[in-house]
């Protein structure tokens, strides 16, 4: 036999080239059907297994069998049929295993690592299969180190492809897995190739059993099924997942809670969903057809065919809000969202039912004004309450003293000195009377009175002659500490007086729980001070219960009282007076041991600076 | 007992208040002492004679209104009140009369109302007074009473005959007419009807058997 030379495959670059070209669309086509996998079941499971492992399976096989016939032998070569076959079953029910154990494995690495082998086995199987089909005359001898290689290869891979089937399977990155895909398949064969040695013997091939004759016609026709095997599968795919995005919007459709619907510019309802049935009350079948004009709110009727108009005149999209008369003969507010569709003259529209809603906002509206009217009368009430009480109080005594004084003078003989006495008072309680009434006057309108300048000692001194009698019965000392010569501060006399009274009587107030003995009497310290440019500091102290820290901020609230009959008016009186002085009024305490009230009041120009400004 | 003045007392908080009413009540001749809290009233003594309360329902401390139940449970005898207060509303002055007030005054008050109002409440407190006094007295006078008298009294005052107290005490006729006789005059009533009426005023309804 004479000795030949043993040679190799030569490979004919355009059947290569139509290799990697079918591998690669083989993957893409894969990658298309391998995007459902993981969030199908059942029967939707094995569909979807199918279409992928036939895509990928297919153009494995197909890439490597044209990969053959690229092949160059210097002898003729054919490849049994059923062996061929055999082949292409082992390249798709592999890759089926592969796809459905990733694809159920929920992206773990182990599910990538496991079926990528089996896959990878599977196409080497496929591949060496797919080999001894090969009928030539020639002897094959295979190179150990490359044949591992090629199925080291082939199993990198395939775990490879399966992570860029699950990891780029949208938009553009699909196309860039399938040409990585592709050519992973591609380096896998080529490596195979690369490992096997032939040694020719006797020219004679057997063609016994059905054998396909390896020719460039054959990978041509292979290359051309393989395409159309593989775009009749994209368009399947395409089909099904458009089925499915069909089904979904028939699904939205039906159970969305607002009102879709298709009306034609006319205004006649063509189609609807069921949310329509709930809202109006008729059903679909009484709707289709009819006028969604008519059961429009007359008032809201020419708006909405307006709005219809403007649509048909080629508006992008229309909001608006209008009123459908229910079968059962109520009123619904809708909130329309609308687009044109010209070709049909038709509207296709969003429309919310928003009459809860509104209801809901109406009573909030109504619920809110109540409050606010509720809070103002009580204010009201009790501002005319305690302006009652301040007012009658003065008025009692007045009308108490007259009545007296009438009396004295009615005895035989008449007792002048009592007359005089309840006269005295009378005179006072009127005075009294319309201090009230112009402290009254200074909350409401913080209106400004005359200011002098005028010796704060001396408002004090009288003030406190005014109290002297009260203070006396309720058993409380005075001790006062004047800064004197004091520089005369600019003010309102009686408004002051009013504020030295409050801080007075609520501080012999604040002691009232406090036991006095003759030793000890409850004490009040009064201290004046020049405070430079803050002009004059006036304090007022008790020894009484002090005021809780947390009430502290508190105390000059309007309405804010710690005595249970109390108002609560007379601090914040007295702070409304000290701000229209441009002083201001603050308090210092020590629960359990007293509470200081100070204020300050503005200097008087002395009449060279007024001069100078 | 009754020769003790009828006194007048005020409770305000308001100086100016309390002198003027003061001097109104002294003008037309009646008692009056006034307080600026109600600690300063249940720190005076009690009155000895008819007493009246005017008292205004803003008070330091407690309201008015409360006064009387603090008042009781202080040992205070109940007094007649008369409530004065400088604004007032209807459920504040239910609220008063429920509490038995004579009258509820709103400041400024007509001297006439007052007057009336504290003439009236004297008068109550005079005549409780007054009856308490005598139930006092029955009272001492039944003390004096054997157990048998009060037995015979109670059986006539339920209106047996002295033939049936007799078999119902198993006593002589006699025996219980010398009973009957000691009973009318230890009680001081003149007729029979008299001591009926007494023992209905000391509640003897139910002699013991």
């Amino acid at each position: 036999m004479a000795s030949a030379h043993a040679f190799q495959c030569d490979h004919k670059l355009l059947l290569v080239l139509m290799s990697y070209a079918v591998s690669a669309i083989g993957a893409y086509g894969s990658l298309l059907w391998a995007t459902q996998i993981p969030y199908a079941r059942g029967r939707e499971l094995a569909g979807w297994l199918a279409g992928a492992a036939v895509a990928m399976g297919g153009a494995i096989w197909s890439m490597h069998f044209i990969a053959m016939i690229a092949c160059r032998l210097p002898v003729p070569v054919a490849y049994g049929t059923l062996l061929t076959f055999a082949s292409f079953l082992v390249a798709v029910v592999t890759t089926a295993l592969g796809l459905a154990i990733v694809g159920r494995g929920g992206g773990r690495r182990g599910s990538f690592l496991a079926g990528g082998a089996l896959t990878g086995l599977g196409v080497a199987a496929m591949h060496y299969t797919s080999m001894a089909a090969m009928r030539l005359p020639a002897e094959i001898r295979w190179r150990p180190a490359l044949v591992a290689a090629s199925i080291l290869i082939a199993v990198a891979a395939a775990t490879a492809a399966l992570w860029l089937a699950f990891h780029l399977r949208f938009g553009w990155r699909r196309a860039f897995g399938a040409q990585i895909m592709g050519g992973a398949i591609c380096g896998m064969h080529y490596t195979g190739m690369a490992a096997a040695v032939f040694t020719p013997h006797a020219p004679r091939i057997h063609l016994t059993g059905s054998s396909l004759l390896s020719t460039d016609e054959l990978g041509f026709g292979v290359f051309a099924v393989t395409l159309g095997l593989l775009a009749v599968i994209s368009l399947g795919c395409h089909i099904l997942v458009r089925q499915r995005e069909e089904e979904d919007r028939a699904r939205f459709f039906s159970i969305s809670l607002d009102l879709l619907c298709l009306v034609g510019f006319d205004g006649t309802f063509r189609r609807l969903n069921s949310a329509w049935e709930r809202s109006l009350g008729y059903s679909i079948a009484e709707l289709v057809g009819s006028s969604a004009l008519e059961l429009v709110h007359p008032d809201d009727r020419e708006a909405t065919r307006a709005e219809l108009e403007r649509l048909a005149h080629g508006a992008a999209s229309a909001a608006f809000e209008n009123r459908f008369l229910c079968k059962d003969g109520s009123v619904r507010w809708l909130l329309w969202h609308a687009a044109p569709d010209l070709e049909r003259q038709a509207v296709v529209a969003n429309v919310r039912d928003v009459t809860e809603r509104l209801q809901a906002e109406e009573e909030l509206r109504r619920a809110r004004e109540e409050l606010a009217h509720a809070s103002r009368a009580t204010a009201m009430g009790e501002l005319v309450a305690s302006i009652a009480h301040e007012v009658n109080q003065p008025l009692a005594a007045l009308v108490a003293n007259g009545n007296a004084s009438l009396h004295w003078l009615a005895l035989q003989p008449p007792n002048l000195r009592e007359a005089r006495e309840a006269t005295e008072r009378i005179v006072r309680d009127g005075h009294r009377a319309s201090d009230v009434v112009s402290r009254i006057r200074g909350l409401f309108r913080k209106a400004e009175g005359p200011k002098t300048p005028l010796d704060l000692n001396e408002v004090l001194r009288d003030a406190l002659r005014l109290v002297e009698g009260e203070l006396r019965r309720r058993r409380v000392k005075v001790v006062t500490d004047l800064a004197t010569p004091l520089p005369r501060g600019l003010g309102d006399r009686v408004q002051l007086q009013q504020v030295i009274l409050n801080l007075v009587l609520n501080a012999s107030e604040a002691m009232q729980a406090v036991a006095g003995s003759p030793r000890h009497p409850r004490r009040i310290s009064i201290r004046t001070a020049a405070r430079g440019a803050e002009g004059i500091e006036v304090s007022v102290r008790d020894e009484g219960v002090g005021i809780a820290p947390e009430e502290l901020g508190r105390v000059f609230d309007p309405f804010f009282t710690t005595k249970p009959e109390g108002l609560g008016l007379g601090l914040a009186v007295s702070r409304s007076i000290l701000e229209s002085h441009g002083g201001r009024i603050w308090v210092t305490s020590e629960p359990g041991r007293g509470s200081t009230f100070h204020f300050t009041l503005p200097l008087a120009r002395t009449e060279s600076e007024a001069r100078a400004s | 007992l009754s020769d003790v003045e009828p006194v007048v007392l005020v409770v305000d908080d308001d100086a100016a208040v309390r002198s003027g009413l003061e001097s109104l009540l002294r003008s037309v001749g009646l008692r009056a002492r006034s307080f600026a809290s109600p600690q300063e009233l249940l720190d005076a003594p009690q009155p000895a004679g008819p007493a009246c309360l005017v008292l205004d329902i803003r008070l330091p401390g407690s309201s008015g209104l409360d006064l009387p139940a603090t008042l009781a449970a202080a040992g205070f005898r109940p007094l007649p009140v008369i409530f004065i207060t400088g604004y007032g509303d209807v459920p504040m002055s239910v609220q008063a009369m429920k509490l038995g007030a004579v009258d509820f005054l709103l400041k400024p008050f007509r001297e006439q109302q007052l007057l009336d109002a504290v003439h009236l409440a004297l008068e109550a407190d005079r005549v409780a007074r007054q009856e308490r006094a005598e139930l006092e007295e029955l009272r001492r006078l039944y003390a004096t009473l054997t157990p048998r008298e009060r037995e015979i009294m109670g059986l006539v005052a339920a209106g047996r005959l002295n033939k049936q107290i007799a078999a119902d005490l198993g006593l002589s006729e006699v025996t219980v007419k010398v009973h009957r006789g000691q009973v009318m005059r230890k009680m001081r009533a003149g007729t029979l009807a008299d001591l009926v009426k007494i023992a209905l005023r000391l509640d003897l309804s139910a002699p013991q058997p």
